[in-house]
């Protein structure tokens, strides 16, 4: 028995020390897995959707060639009390898919409902836009595209090369699609993109008539593409996207200039850098009794930061003129103001999310030189689910009134918008 | 886990069987130990790899919060459910690279939103992803987790519980291996490694360390535990619906529990091929600004699926 003892012994050390590895923390087990529970384990959390309980999850969309939108908005301006600037009801359509065995196509259209409360209505009751339509091509080493559509030049939006399409102003970002066709020839970690444009957008006053609104633009762009970073050379002809006042003859001008430009982004650890400069040249501009061309150094630069979900951008964004004297003046709605050599913007935003991910907030703040203008916007949206959405968002500008930004003084403006997307 | 039974018995058969017994018990531990958890972690990774060679996926990722209901855990609200496309190759040195680009068929309000990314094995190069947003008519890089920052996570992977950092693979030289322990884990035979990454990584990383469940016939993970950098359990990776498909070993559902904020997506695979010929040229930032040129691709690839 003893001998047994001994041998049992023995053995149960043999087995122990080339065991010991993996008998080393038996409490390793004591976490909610057990080996032997594995099964009801597996049927708690797997293997068929048991999780998502009694809701079935629809895999396919019925109607899935449809993409269908309808949008109800509203703005208040807080400084009239909360009077209604914007009432509208939008109904998006649209569609997408292969067209040929090299093609593919997009169209969305958009009918617009503005309703008597909204200051647009005394323009018009209602509107159909053609949001994107387009038709793209693809052969070999080449890709066509032609239609209505956006092309984002440069890496900050709304900064020194972000030029070919308009966007709505600073108190209405949104990029408005315009007509083109485009070509790009794809190479190894480079491409060369042309595009043609007949009819450049202009945002322009309704309260003047535009002049020289006849002239094309055109531009060319080469990307390279290197590892932790990416570059772009531009040049171009093009429109600008605000039409300017000429102060002599009262008349709104939107003529061509030439564009040289060069863009970057480089990612450092959780920041992304981003430059662009251009030099644009005969770009028109008053004078004293005189409406002349100009050329100007416009750059930007850019910190995008990235922590967890909230996401940060600093930017600089810089407009220098070449050739300066002290008679040159910036048009304002009523009268002008003279025109400093330097314009810089200075802009800080940050958004996050919360409750799990289904919240999100912004918050952001435009700043000229001169404490000219302080432009402060914060939204809150909510994801309700795979189909609404909902959010609200709040501006107020502060203005200095005798400088160029003297139209958006003591501007306020609170809107709320209802999304369903189909 | 194998269990030690001893009974009050004198018999020399006895010995002999424990002996037999004990014999076994000891071959068996080397033959499953006799990798260290290095090795292991290696092959894993080289199965994973397998997995993702010119591989052409169509996934639902399906996230919600979720709660215990009669012990089992159920989603507690509507999920949202994305669907997805991904086609993958391995590249570079050895393959031990990779691109893939993951492109969203629904829903409707993100249809279109391409994810391209290159992941590197080598720890000195960082990872790259790049995203087309159609709205701005371009494609914008998107710093991914590289930082120093201990807090930062790493990006969330189409708004899901997967990040980028979940999707890595290589990089093994950034880690320590242990082996944890050992025994049998829904039928199957297992390791448990523990992988906790070296200073420099650990600055890069949003774990502290990892506990793999590895199963030492497949060599793929059943389970992965997810701790923070102050040893608590924020995550976990539960893999079902393993299955063979053309000789590769592989979940065909994956449920990332996130146990601070208790939401979870499943990422279900419902069609994948492998061996599929997808040329380089596909991985590219053109699949994401040329749609024509994605659509041929993508119809091709379907096609050679069928």
């Amino acid at each position: 028995m003893v001998n047994l003892i001994k041998i049992l012994f023995i053995y149960l050390m043999f087995g122990l020390v080339f065991n010991s590895v993996v008998y080393a923390d038996d409490s390793f087990f004591d976490d909610e897995v057990v080996f032997e529970d594995s099964t009801q384990e597996l049927d708690e959390w797997s293997d068929d959707s048991d999780i998502f309980g009694d809701e079935s999850i629809d895999d396919e969309k019925s109607l899935a060639w449809l993409n269908l939108g309808v949008s109800q908005k509203w703005g208040f301006n807080p400084a009239s009390s909360y009077s209604t600037t914007k009432e509208r009801t939008e109904l998006t359509l649209g569609t997408s898919g292969s067209v040929s065995e090299s093609g593919y196509g997009e169209v969305e259209l958009k009918a617009t409902k503005y309703w008597p409360s909204d200051s647009y209505h005394s323009t018009s009751a209602s509107d159909i836009e053609v949001e994107r339509a387009f038709l793209q091509f693809s052969f070999e080493d080449w890709s066509t595209k032609l239609g209505r559509y956006t092309i984002g030049w440069g890496e900050l939006e709304g900064g020194a090369l972000d030029v070919v399409n308009p966007a709505g102003g600073l108190t209405d970002p949104k990029i408005i699609s315009q007509w083109f066709l485009s070509a790009t020839r794809y190479s190894n970690n480079s491409d060369l993109s042309l595009f043609y444009n007949s009819n450049p957008s202009i945002t322009k006053s309704a309260l003047l008539s535009l002049k020289d609104d006849s002239d094309d633009e055109f531009g060319v762009r080469y990307g390279i593409n290197r590892e932790g970073s990416d570059v772009a050379f531009y040049a171009g002809q093009l429109i600008p996207n605000n039409a300017l006042k000429n102060l002599i003859d009262g008349v709104t001008y939107a003529s061509p200039y030439q564009l040289l430009g060069f863009g970057m982004n480089k990612a450092f650890d959780d920041y992304l850098l981003k430059f662009d400069i251009a030099y644009k040249r005969n770009l028109e501009h008053n004078r004293l009794g005189q409406f002349i061309k100009v050329d100007r150094i416009d750059w930007d630069l850019a910190f995008d930061i990235q922590k967890n979900d909230r996401q940060w951008l600093i930017s600089i964004n810089s407009q220098y003129l070449l050739d300066f004297y002290e008679d040159y003046l910036t048009p304002t709605l009523l009268a002008s103001v003279s025109t400093k050599r330097n314009t810089t913007t200075y802009m800080a935003s940050v958004s996050d999310k919360f409750g799990d991910s289904d919240w999100s907030w912004s918050l952001s703040n435009i700043a000229a030189s001169n404490n000219d203008l302080s432009l402060t916007s914060a939204g809150l949206d909510w994801d309700i689910n795979d189909h609404w959405k909902a959010s609200l968002g709040a501006s107020y500008a502060n203005a200095k009134s005798d400088r160029a930004f003297s139209l958006l003084d003591d501007y306020q403006r609170v809107n709320l918008e209802v999304k369903y997307q189909y | 886990m194998n269990r030690l039974i001893l009974t009050n018995s004198n018999s020399p058969l006895l010995v002999v069987a424990l002996s037999i017994f004990f014999i076994f018990s000891v071959s068996n531990v080397y033959a499953e130990t006799d990798l260290s958890a290095r090795e292991i972690m290696e092959k894993v990774d080289e199965e994973s790899r397998k997995s993702t060679e010119s591989a052409f996926t169509r996934m639902k990722l399906t996230t919600c919060k979720y709660g215990k209901r009669d012990g089992k855990v159920k989603c507690a609200e509507k999920a949202r459910v994305k669907l997805v496309e991904s086609a993958q190759i391995n590249t570079g040195e050895n393959n031990k690279d990779s691109k893939s680009i993951a492109i969203i068929l629904e829903p409707a309000s993100e249809k279109g939103i391409g994810m391209l990314s290159y992941s590197y094995d080598d720890s000195d190069r960082d990872n790259e992803t790049w995203l087309y947003l159609s709205a701005l008519g371009k494609v914008k890089r998107i710093s991914v987790r590289n930082s120093d920052d201990e807090e930062t996570e790493s990006a969330s992977i189409f708004g899901t519980e997967m990040t980028t950092e979940d999707q890595e693979t290589g990089k093994l030289d950034d880690y320590t291996y242990e082996l944890l322990d050992q025994g049998t884990f829904r039928g199957r035979e297992v390791v448990v490694i523990e992988s906790t990454p070296k200073p420099h990584r650990l600055s890069k990383s949003s774990y502290g360390k990892t506990q793999s469940w590895i199963d030492t016939e497949r060599f793929i993970s059943l389970k992965v535990q997810m701790f923070d950098k102050y040893n608590n359990p924020i995550k976990k990776l539960e893999v079902g619906k393993v299955e063979k498909i053309n000789n590769v070993w592989m979940g065909r559902s994956l449920t990332f529990f996130n146990t601070v904020s208790n939401r979870l997506t499943n990422m279900k695979l419902e069609a994948i091929n492998f061996d599929m010929d997808i040329n380089e040229d596909f991985l590219t930032q053109r699949a994401l600004t040329d749609q024509a040129f994605r659509e041929k691709y993508l119809k091709d690839l379907r096609k050679q699926a069928k």
